[in-house]
């Protein structure tokens, strides 16, 4: 199993707190992961649960990797580690899912003295009533229960839930060590890495995600595509249909675009996310009006709000893209 | 490997352990069942990481090996084919064939090597007790097992091992069930467990009336209990059960005796007009009668009487009538005994003969 330095590196100072006090025995029984997606928030909780459920740990107390218990984690079968999310196909975790979760979670641990380690994600996913009725396994740890809740949105959580946990932040690390380990460990050119970074908001995830995707090849061909129209040399409706098909990525991508021509046309020189469109985005944005542009920004949100609620994607799409055409034109 | 076996060989076990493969589970090894060849015959097993379920078929000539096979499938497909017939299994790359006569299905298979079981801890302590009387003192408890409650140490069943008896024990919080098995367990110190509630019902499918012989283990964590042919492994609940001697009320003094059947007729009749939530009805006793009165929201009202037994000044309480129900329905015998002190207290409910169950049920506020 790679250590928590190759896989998570960004995540070192983490790991030894949460081992430094579970070698005190002062582990918490209910932890609060928070940030902004892609950090390895969930990771890191999973890291923690095979050293916790590994029988051979190592100096440092990370898990094996080779043992019974750390293989039954890769396979997703060890009797001690619980999961709670949203079933498949449903938003909310139920409040019948926490009742039955929290009497799993009295269950046994396999070993004697062992742990029961479980994770939430997303935690915000339960409503008032799946929350509350948390409460009172979060308050009232049974020994040997460790509950991780990952979150992307603290805020959302009820504060009684908060309060009832140690919090750990996850902020977006410093880019270079980061950029060096996508380099290092996943083979990624250097200015793509760093392309990969700026795009996710420096998420080491998110950008190997990105990468592992092939959505850079995707982000390539909807810019030309988005530029063509602009210019007049491809069709509007052609666009549309294509676009329909890949879901909310190029509309996405999109958004990304305007959200950096809205800050070029107001500050030429601001800091934006797609760095290595800086001077096509900088010459469109000379030409365009900073009002224009954020009005154009709002209806594409609007489009995306509702394209998982069963509309005609490619109506609206069109309808987009006949004006974007429009603006450019008349620029 | 290869595996050819009549239908009825598979299926029967089979059924018998299908209980605990959870019908949406998203994990395909778990959707999965075991199925083990070797000289002593054919061994099934699955599980849910909770509790697990083995069922053996001694047949003669199988070669040893192992494979996995999607459980409710492989069921759905061996009860679908004609009685009587030939199976045979095959396993290569990732993929099973069942074939049976003209019919031939492809199903997917995960390495059996990977398949979880449940191992047991140190610590074991062992008895044996004749089947029936397991089958009966779970089923004269269960039903007041708490389902999905915050306090987890009761969504369960208590078995107690004694010196001299095996007691269940099972409670809600409103009402409680226990029985007892006077038995030689051979254990010196008293030892207890809380079964979880998804084992308990599993053990009663199992649990058939035959006769025979069950090894009970207990271990730490975990409770083994092996019957003619078949193997049932649970998790424990890690908690404390409530002492539940304290909520026994053994200084009742008003005593009713009734007769069971007519009572229990008289109480579902009376039940039908009772609150469809709370359920309540009003018992009010006087020197040899007993009224039972219901009413609900809509004003409708629902009134009997019963000549029992009773001495003393009068008497009225409130109930829930499910948990009287479900005392008279686990009881045996021709007469019931009904002991109650006051509106506010508990009451005992037991047979008039024989002492080996008795249900405490809270009185309601009418």
């Amino acid at each position: 199993m790679k250590r928590i330095s190759e896989a998570l590196p960004w995540l070192e100072p983490h790991w030894r707190r949460l081992a430094q006090a579970r070698a005190r025995d002062r582990l918490p029984h209910a932890l609060l992961f928070e940030g902004p997606p892609g950090m390895g928030k969930r990771a890191l909780a999973h890291h923690l649960a095979r050293a916790l459920l590994c029988r051979r740990p190592s100096a440092n107390g990370e898990g094996c990797g080779t043992c019974p218990d750390c293989r039954r984690l890769y396979g997703e079968t060890h009797p001690d580690f619980l999961e709670l999310a949203p079933e498949a196909d449903r938003p909310a975790i139920r409040v019948d899912q926490v009742r039955d979760f929290c009497t799993r979670l009295g269950l046994s641990p396999s070993a004697a003295g062992g742990y029961r380690v479980a994770l939430i994600h997303p935690a915000e996913a339960m409503n008032r009533s799946a929350a509350n009725s948390l409460l009172k396994t979060l308050e009232e740890p049974m020994p040997g229960r460790v509950i991780v809740l990952v979150t992307e949105q603290p805020g959302a959580l009820l504060p009684t839930i908060r309060s009832r946990c140690q919090r750990l932040r996850f902020l977006p690390p410093e880019r270079a060590p980061v950029a060096a380990w996508l380099v290092r460990e996943q083979g990624i050119p250097r200015e793509v890495a760093e392309t990969l970074l700026a795009l996710t908001d420096g998420a080491p995830l998110a950008a190997l995600a990105l990468a592992e995707e092939a959505r850079l090849a995707e982000r390539e061909a909807v810019f030309t595509q988005w530029l063509g129209v602009a210019q007049g040399t491809a069709n509007p409706f052609t666009v549309a249909a294509a676009w329909a098909e890949q879901g909310t990525g190029p509309l996405r991508w999109v958004l990304s675009w305007l959200e950096d021509l809205v800050r070029l046309a107001m500050a030429p020189q601001a800091r934006i996310k797609n760095v290595d469109r800086r001077p096509i985005l900088g010459e469109m944005a000379r030409t365009l009006a900073p009002g224009a542009l954020l009005e154009l920004h709002g209806r594409w949100l609007e489009v995306l709000r509702l394209a998982g609620t069963g509309v005609n994607l490619q109506l609206l799409l069109e309808a987009l893209l006949m004006d974007w055409a429009a603006l450019r034109g008349k620029a | 490997m290869k595996l050819s076996v009549q239908r009825e060989d598979l299926l029967q076990p089979l059924s018998k352990i299908l209980g605990v493969v959870e019908r949406r589970q998203t994990l395909p090894m778990l959707a999965n069942v075991l199925c083990e060849t070797g000289p002593e015959g054919l061994r099934l097993t699955a599980t849910d990481l909770e509790v697990e379920l083995r069922a053996e078929r001694p047949l003669e000539g199988l070669a040893p090996g192992a494979l996995t096979l999607p459980a409710r499938k492989l069921h759905d497909i061996c009860r679908a084919l004609p009685e009587e017939s030939e199976i045979h299994i095959e396993a290569s790359e990732g993929r099973a064939t069942v074939r049976s006569g003209r019919s031939r299905f492809t199903l997917s298979t995960q390495p059996a090597a990977e398949f979880p079981r449940l191992e047991l801890d140190a610590g074991t302590a062992a008895l044996r007790l004749p089947v029936p009387v397991l089958l009966e003192l779970i089923e004269r408890t269960h039903f007041a097992m708490a389902h999905q409650d915050v306090r987890y140490y009761l969504n369960g069943l208590l078995l107690e091992i004694l010196p001299d008896r095996v007691v269940a024990v099972a409670t809600d919080g409103h009402r409680l069930a226990l029985a007892e098995a006077p038995l030689a367990t051979g254990q010196e110190e008293p030892r207890q467990v809380i079964v979880p509630r998804k084992g308990v019902q599993e053990l009663l499918r199992l649990l058939g009336p035959e006769e025979g012989e069950a090894h009970l283990q207990l271990t730490e964590n975990h409770i083994r209990i092996t019957l003619p042919g078949l193997q049932f492994t649970s998790k424990l609940i890690d908690g404390r059960f409530p002492d539940y001697r304290r909520v026994i009320p053994r200084d009742n003094d008003k005593r009713l005796v009734a007769d069971r059947e007519s009572l229990r007729q008289s109480l579902g009749r009376t039940s039908i007009l009772s609150n469809e939530k709370y359920r309540g009805i009003r018992l009010s006793l006087s020197p040899g009668s007993l009224k039972i009165q219901a009413h609900n929201p809509e004003q409708e009202e629902a009134e009997e009487e019963l000549g029992v037994e009773f001495e003393g000044p009068p008497l009225d309480i409130g109930f829930n009538v499910t948990y009287l129900l479900d005392a008279l329905d686990a009881l045996e015998g021709e007469k019931v005994r009904i002991e109650l002190s006051d509106p506010n207290s508990s009451c005992l409910i037991r047979a008039a003969e024989g002492n080996s169950a008795e249900y405490v049920v809270m009185p309601m506020r009418l």
